[in-house]
Parts: structure tokens; C-alpha cells; sequence
């Protein structure tokens, strides 16, 4: 069948093809009959060497632009380097075209030509798929056409070396977001499924399934609504929640290997995530600005009721027992190459201090995000972020305040080197308070259990990437932490020293991420 | 126990009501005038401006002189596309790394991919180098539709410009006939300068071209010229020390005139070390409306390229 198609729509389509190729086609056809000819006809033709010998042909076959006639030689003589002077037809005048079948040449008006390709434009579009290619390149266009979603994989591998000399060998005392290389060794940070896909015209879904050593988790598996009116929005399922930048972002997006610190500490070790439900609303003004709402189980992230015997024997009798992150989005596009996005964000939630009293977790978060980039120089960029989190912790009797924030910088050196500053710290209002009540994070070394207090962090990073799709990375961290000692009191700040090497690598189709 | 919300939480409350219900309200709801045209890369608008004349407004997401792979997704435009009637797109891919994510961000179900609004251009042409085989990224970042630069050929302009005038007509049904008008008017003139500037190009049929990327070959097979290689190794991936000597050696090798060049958007370092060592013209072509200052619509883009490919293949040894 695609045959006979082909059948009726090529003539039409060499036709044009030709007139416009204008007497180029006619000289191919003429010496097309004999090789001889043709060499005849081709006195600069190439050595055989560099037509074979080709370093760079792309392992992509090219398509037949056009149907030639069968022929002696293998290959088509290649056009000739025209030493005779080029017919010099007069301004509109007709070029000759091929007639097809026949190897007679006809003159064709502007006029008519335009008709031909309007011919072969409408049967094409009611006869064919578009894009219809040649037989052989069909079959592969079969292939690639299916209703599988996008499939990707990005894996990150790492190799991390912890150094504190007063711990003598012990390990680290740093506190680990879920991803991070956690200790001195190796480590699979995780393997990032994604599966995107449109569902129907209304919705679009997105998995994003994380695979580590600890097993598989959903990171993120949305419903997107795509078509609701007065630029409203829902997200439905297991989510990032809109609170600032970093939260929302996937470790392969991410400036360095790990995560920041007050996002790891405040909002919770993957951050601020769960069943949720998203409103939102890109409101009617001369510039960007969303505003969301989330509805999200208590459960989500580390400041509200967490993951622990708590939250599972916790239900939902009312609204007040929901989390509820409120989001505002702002971008203005300062000009052609600087973007400035601002973002506001708030979220609340029952803790774990006071049962089914409502006791309630407040998060506080701004953030600021610049980017340069010159659009003439398209390997060279600086980001700047700096987002800044508060939380308060309502306990009985009294209201605990922690705060964190971190800054970072980014520069884009070439095509393929990144360099990025960063530092990140939190405070913490009173830990031996959140120690009492179960909020105060443990040290992820056995032998030094004792919770974590303030940290201040610095470090550098320096990117190298192989091809968009891969890239290595070097990164230190300067940190400096201080734990609660024996009396539940804030000791003296200790540096450790940390190397990570990253190894990042994406298969296969990978939605855009966001700006 | 009765729930009594606490003020915060009756506080959002109140606020979810009121952008709930505030918002078909406060939304602008003008009578449309002109239809509101969203490209992916200028030269789309150009022509769709051409085609739409008066009765279009145009955006160019974006720039000529932008590597429109790698366009920045920018907040802006997804409300460019928010407002839009008609997107329209290069496709095979071409934009996969960037409209998306703008695309479902828009919250506009007259653009999403299979609505009327929806006009990936890559339907409307020829396409020129699809894979025969199962492609993988070890062949570099190709396309799996074919190669997306289609429109530096006139006659796919041509077509670009029908498509473009059966979409216009199919959403404002009003203004068919002017629509036909402009493009016709348009049409005719692209093959006009198309035979032009092919008679410029006439006595340089045969010889080589050797641009950076693989985003030429439709000027190369509309011009009758030829791809001798590129100066990348692979389609995104760095010329290496190893592939420049091949490149070297077939240059060498090669008889025939020979000249290098490239888009604006990629470093020229390699291409005009490679143009210096053999003594070969480089020029630097603009890829799209706006790639370089002098190639200020999609006519002039053609007429731009066709003039300094025929200068340098003239000044080219030979």
C-alpha cells in the first residue's frame, strides 16, 4: 500500500523537486544512462578514496531526495564542478525540468511550479503520513512511532572520602540528605527512572522512579492537568512540593553531589515531598507569576509528622491534620539574556509533639534566582541562588524557631566546564528542645549518636562534561558542624573534610527541566 | 472534640476560594483580534508573518543567533505560549530538550500537542538524513525523525509557507482569502530568489562544503554542493585531536574546491584552525533570521548565505 503511494506521489514531487533544482536535475539525468558519460562529464569527480573513505558520514542514511532511474553504476555520479558556463536565463525566465518518465524537459512558470508543490502538499497530507521517508527509513519511523511514554534512565555513582582528625578513623558526624554519599567509600546515590507521557489530551503523567541500594521508591508520580481554564492547574499524586528552588529539583539537575544543608535539615532528608494535591494559578499579569496551593499528606518531608510509628498510627479526623504548602512564583525577563525568578513560600503541619492537639510546623521560604546568560556566547553563564528557610516549631509550652539558608553560584567556563561556590549553613534554635521531643536529627555514626546542632558549610565544585549527556564531577567540602554533648549542650564546632567524586550518565528521553 | 480551624488554616482556606472563583473573573477576556503566532526559531515567524500579515502577531521564542537546541525554558515563555493560538515548531526533537516542560507549564489546551493550535512544521517538508537504523547516542546526539534543519532549503521554505497558510485558514476561516493572497504573494517570491540565487551558485555545482555541525545539508543538496565532512566528530560532540587528523588528511586527499563553515552559535576556534592549516575560505552562515545582523528576515537569510558561499567558493583555490 505504501508502495502504490509512493508510486503516485513521487512524479509530483520530482517535478518540483527539479524545476526548483532548476537545469542541475537535467544534466543528472542526461549523463544518467552511461557511467562513461558521466565520468566524461565530471573531470574534477573526486578520488574513489574520499568518497569511501568518509570520516564523518553520519551513521544516519540519508533519505533519497529523489527517485532515480535504474542505473549501471552502484552510485550516482556526483554533480559535475561545471566548467562550462551556467545557462544564464534571463531574470524569471522558466528553468528546464525534468518531465518525469519521459527524460524530456519542460518549462515551468513560477505560477505553476507553486501549484505543483501545493499538488503534492495536499496529497501528501490526505494520502501519506508526513514525513513519509523511503522504504527503509519507514521501517525505523514504524519503530520509533509507538505510544510508549518517554523512557530515561540517569544514573549517579559516587566515590566520597570523609576526613575528621579528631574522630580518629570513626567516620563522619554529618548528617546526609537521601542521596548523599553518606561515607567514606562508594556509592550508588540512585538510578532515576522517568516515565512521561501524555495520558490523553487532559492529562499527562510523570514517574520518576529512584532505585538505590536502599531499595525503590517513588520519587515523584504525578497526574498534570493540561487544559484547564483561567489558567488553573492540578497535580495529583506523589510530588516535590513547590517550596522555593531546590526542593523541586532532582539530583542529576543539582550543582554538586549533594544536597544542601538547610533543605536536608528543615524540610527533611529528600526533601519537602508526599501524596499530595496541587492547585495552581497562573495569574492574569504583564508577567510570570504562579501561585500554588498543595493539600499534602501529614506525612511529608521531616518537619511535620515524618515517617516514623507516629505517622503510621496517625489519622487524618480533619483539614487541620493536612499539610498545606502555599507557593508563590515570580519571573521577569530583564532582557534577552538575564532572568530574574523570585519565589515565595509557606507551608504548615502538625508535628509530632502533641497528638491529635494540633500542634503545628510552620516553614518559612524565600528565594531569589538570577541567571546571565549572553545568548551570542552560548557556553558561558552565571547563576547566582540564594534561598533562605525558616521554621518554627510550635511544642507545648513553648515555639522553637531553626533557620537555614545557602547561596550558590554558578559558572558556565566553556562548552564543557562548569565551576560552582557554594555555602550552605543552619542554626539551630534549641536542640536539646527538639531533642525532647524526637525532632532533633541523629548522627549517622553509630558510635557517635549524639544529634547534630548548627553547620556551616563551603564548597567548591568543578564539572567536566563529556557530551550533553554525561559528565563527571569534582567536589570538597569544608564543613563545620557541632553535636550536643553528654548535658544536651551545643559543643565546639569541628571541621571535617570531604571529597566526593560524581559520575553522572542519561540514557534515552528525558523531559526539559525547569528554568 | 469539635474542630475548630485554627487561623491559619481558615486563612488558606479563604485564599484557595478566592483564586478559585476569582479567576475567570479577573482573566482578560478582550475580544480576539489578531491571531497570536508562537515559534519555536524567528524564521517560522517571519514567514508566518508573511503569510498572516496584519492579521498575526508573532513571537519568536528564540533567537537567530541562539543554538536552538538549547534554548533556556524561561518562565516568560510559557506565558508567551499561555496566550498563544497557534505554536509553531520545528519538531524531530529539535525543541525536546526545552518546550515541553513550557508546553504543559502553559496550562493552554489550544497549543498542546494533536490540537488545531499545534503546527509541528517538520510535517510540511522533506526531511533529509533519517536513520536507517536503530540509533543510539554513541552516534553522537542525532535525531531519530531526521535531520531538523530543513528550512535553509527555499522549497522547503515554500511548503513551510502553504502549511502555514492551511493553518491560519483553518483557525480564522474569516481571513482565508487573504491569507491565500499573502501566500501566494510570498511563495512566488521565495522561488524567484531561489532561482536567483541558484544561477549564482551554478559554476560552484559539485564542490565541497565543510561545515561544523550536520545543520547544512539542506543548503548543501538545494545548492548542488557537497558535504565533504564536519568539523564536529560526532553531531554535539568536540572535534578530537584524532578526527581533526582525518579530517586533515582527507582534505588533503580531496580535489576540488573547499570551504568551511559554520553557524554562528558554535566556536569557530576549530573550523578556522582547520581553515588556516589548508588555506581554505571560512565563513561564518547564519542559521536563522537574526544569526547575524544583515539577515534580517528568512529571504534575506537565503540571499545572505547563498552571497557568501559563492564568494568564498569563488575566492577558494581550486
Amino acid at each position: 500500500m505504501t508502495h502504490q503511494v509512493h508510486r503516485l506521489t513521487v512524479p509530483l514531487w520530482l517535478v518540483a523537486t527539479v524545476a526548483l533544482a532548476g537545469d542541475n536535475h537535467t544534466a543528472l539525468a542526461q549523463t544518467a544512462g552511461s557511467p562513461a558519460a558521466a565520468r566524461a562529464a565530471h573531470p574534477r569527480r573526486p578520488p574513489a578514496a574520499a568518497r569511501v573513505a568518509h570520516p564523518r558520514r553520519p551513521p544516519a542514511q540519508v533519505r533519497p531526495q529523489k527517485r532515480q532511474p535504474k542505473r549501471n553504476s552502484p552510485t550516482p555520479p556526483p554533480q559535475p564542478p561545471a566548467k562550462a558556463a551556467p545557462p544564464a536565463p534571463t531574470r524569471g525566465a522558466a528553468p528546464r525540468a525534468a518531465r518525469p518518465g519521459s527524460g524530456e524537459s519542460a518549462e515551468v512558470s513560477d505560477e505553476e511550479l507553486l501549484r505543483q508543490i501545493e499538488k503534492e502538499a495536499d496529497d501528501s497530507s490526505s494520502k501519506v503520513p508526513k514525513t513519509q521517508p523511503s522504504s527503509t527509513g519507514g521501517r525505523v519511523l514504524r519503530f520509533i512511532q509507538s505510544l510508549n511514554p518517554d523512557i530515561s534512565a540517569i544514573g549517579c555513582f559516587a566515590g566520597a572520602y570523609y576526613y575528621d582528625h579528631q574522630l580518629e578513623g570513626k567516620g563522619n558526624i554529618v548528617p546526609q540528605g537521601g542521596h548523599d554519599p553518606g561515607k567514606t567509600g562508594l556509592h550508588l546515590q540512585e538510578i532515576e527512572l522517568a516515565l512521561q507521557s501524555a495520558v490523553d489530551p487532559y492529562f499527562r503523567m510523570d514517574v520518576f522512579l529512584s532505585i538505590s541500594p536502599h531499595g525503590l521508591h517513588i520519587e515523584e508520580g504525578y497526574f498534570t492537568t493540561l487544559g484547564l481554564p483561567a489558567g488553573l492547574q492540578l497535580r495529583l499524586g506523589q510530588m516535590f512540593a513547590r517550596f522555593g528552588r531546590f526542593n523541586q529539583a532532582h539530583l542529576h539537575t543539582w550543582s554538586f553531589a549533594d544536597s544542601m544543608v538547610p533543605v536536608t535539615r528543615l524540610l527533611g532528608g529528600e526533601g519537602l515531598g508526599g501524596l499530595a494535591g496541587e492547585v495552581s494559578w497562573m495569574m492574569p499579569l504583564p508577567w510570570y507569576a504562579v501561585l500554588s496551593l498543595a493539600l499534602m499528606s501529614p506525612t511529608a518531608g521531616g518537619s511535620f509528622l515524618g515517617e516514623g510509628d507516629r505517622a503510621e498510627s496517625f489519622h487524618i479526623r480533619h483539614p487541620g491534620h493536612l499539610a498545606y504548602v502555599l507557593h508563590l512564583a515570580q519571573f521577569f525577563e530583564l532582557s534577552a539574556n538575564t532572568g530574574l525568578s523570585f519565589g515565595l513560600s509557606y507551608g504548615l503541619g502538625p508535628n509530632n509533639s502533641g497528638g491529635y492537639d494540633l500542634n503545628m510546623t510552620h516553614l518559612l521560604g524565600a528565594d531569589i534566582y538570577l541567571k546571565i546568560r549572553n545568548l551570542r556566547r552560548p557556553y558561558s553563564d552565571i547563576q547566582l541562588t540564594v534561598e533562605g528557610y525558616g521554621r518554627l516549631t510550635q511544642v507545648p509550652q513553648d515555639l522553637l524557631f531553626d533557620w537555614g539558608l545557602y547561596a550558590l553560584a554558578s559558572f558556565r567556563l566553556s562548552k564543557r566546564w562548569w565551576l560552582a561556590l557554594r555555602y550552605d549553613m543552619v542554626q539551630i534554635g534549641d536542640s536539646s528542645a527538639l531533642l525532647a521531643f524526637g525532632f532533633a536529627e541523629e548522627s549517622p555514626n553509630p558510635e557517635l549518636p549524639l544529634p547534630v546542632d548548627d553547620q556551616h558549610r563551603g564548597s567548591v565544585a568543578v564539572t567536566f562534561a563529556f557530551t550533553h549527556f554525561s559528565q563527571i564531577r569534582l567536589q570538597y567540602n569544608n564543613n563545620w558542624t557541632r553535636r550536643l554533648d553528654d548535658h544536651a549542650q551545643p559543643g565546639a564546632f569541628r571541621l571535617s573534610h570531604e571529597v566526593i567524586l560524581q559520575l553522572q550518565g542519561n540514557i534515552g528521553t528525558h523531559g526539559a527541566h525547569p528554568y | 472534640m469539635t474542630y475548630q480551624p485554627s487561623a491559619p488554616c481558615r486563612a488558606l482556606l479563604v485564599t484557595l476560594a478566592v483564586a478559585t472563583m476569582g479567576a475567570p473573573l479577573l482573566t482578560p477576556t478582550v475580544a480576539k483580534a489578531k491571531v497570536r503566532v508562537v515559534c519555536t526559531i524567528p524564521d517560522l515567524c517571519d514567514i508566518a508573518s508573511n503569510v498572516g500579515g496584519s492579521l498575526v502577531t508573532t513571537r519568536s521564542l528564540g533567537k537567530g543567533y541562539q543554538d536552538p537546541h538549547f534554548v533556556d525554558p524561561k518562565p516568560s515563555f510559557a506565558l508567551a505560549l499561555r496566550r498563544a493560538d497557534l505554536l509553531m515548531l520545528v519538531g524531530l526533537e529539535l525543541e525536546v530538550g526545552w518546550l515541553p516542560r513550557l508546553l504543559t507549564g502553559s496550562r493552554n489546551s489550544k497549543v498542546v500537542k494533536g490540537a488545531r493550535g499545534y503546527l509541528d512544521c517538520s510535517t510540511l517538508v522533506k526531511i533529509l538524513e533519517v536513520p536507517a537504523t536503530k540509533i543510539s547516542r554513541s552516534m553522537g546526539d542525532l535525531h531519530p525523525g531526521g535531520n531538523p534543519h530543513y528550512w535553509m532549503d527555499p522549497r522547503n521554505g515554500v511548503r513551510l509557507a502553504f502549511g502555514t497558510y492551511k493553518r491560519l485558514a483553518k483557525l480564522d476561516p474569516a481571513h482565508r482569502a487573504t491569507y491565500k493572497r499573502n501566500y501566494k504573494r510570498y511563495a512566488l517570491k521565495i522561488i524567484r530568489l531561489a532561482r536567483r540565487l541558484k544561477r549564482l551558485l551554478a559554476p560552484y555545482r559539485g564542490y565541497y562544503l565543510i561545515p561544523y555541525h550536520q545543520s547544512m545539508i539542506y543548503f548543501i543538496k538545494w545548492a548542488g554542493l557537497r558535504r565533504l565532512a564536519t568539523i564536529e566528530r560526532l553531531p554535539g560532540v568536540k572535534p578530537s585531536a584524532a578526527h581533526l587528523a582525518k579530517l586533515h588528511r582527507l582534505i588533503a586527499n580531496t580535489r576540488g574546491r573547499k570551504i568551511i563553515v559554520s553557524e554562528t552559535y558554535y566556536p569557530s576556534t576549530a573550523a578556522r584552525r582547520v581553515a588556516s592549516r589548508f588555506h581554505l575560505p571560512y565563513i561564518r552562515m547564519a542559521h536563522m533570521v537574526g544569526g547575524l545582523p544583515s539577515a534580517t528576515s528568512y529571504l534575506q537569510v537565503l540571499r545572505h548565505n547563498t552571497a557568501r558561499v559563492a564568494a568564498a567558493l569563488a575566492k577558494a583555490r581550486p
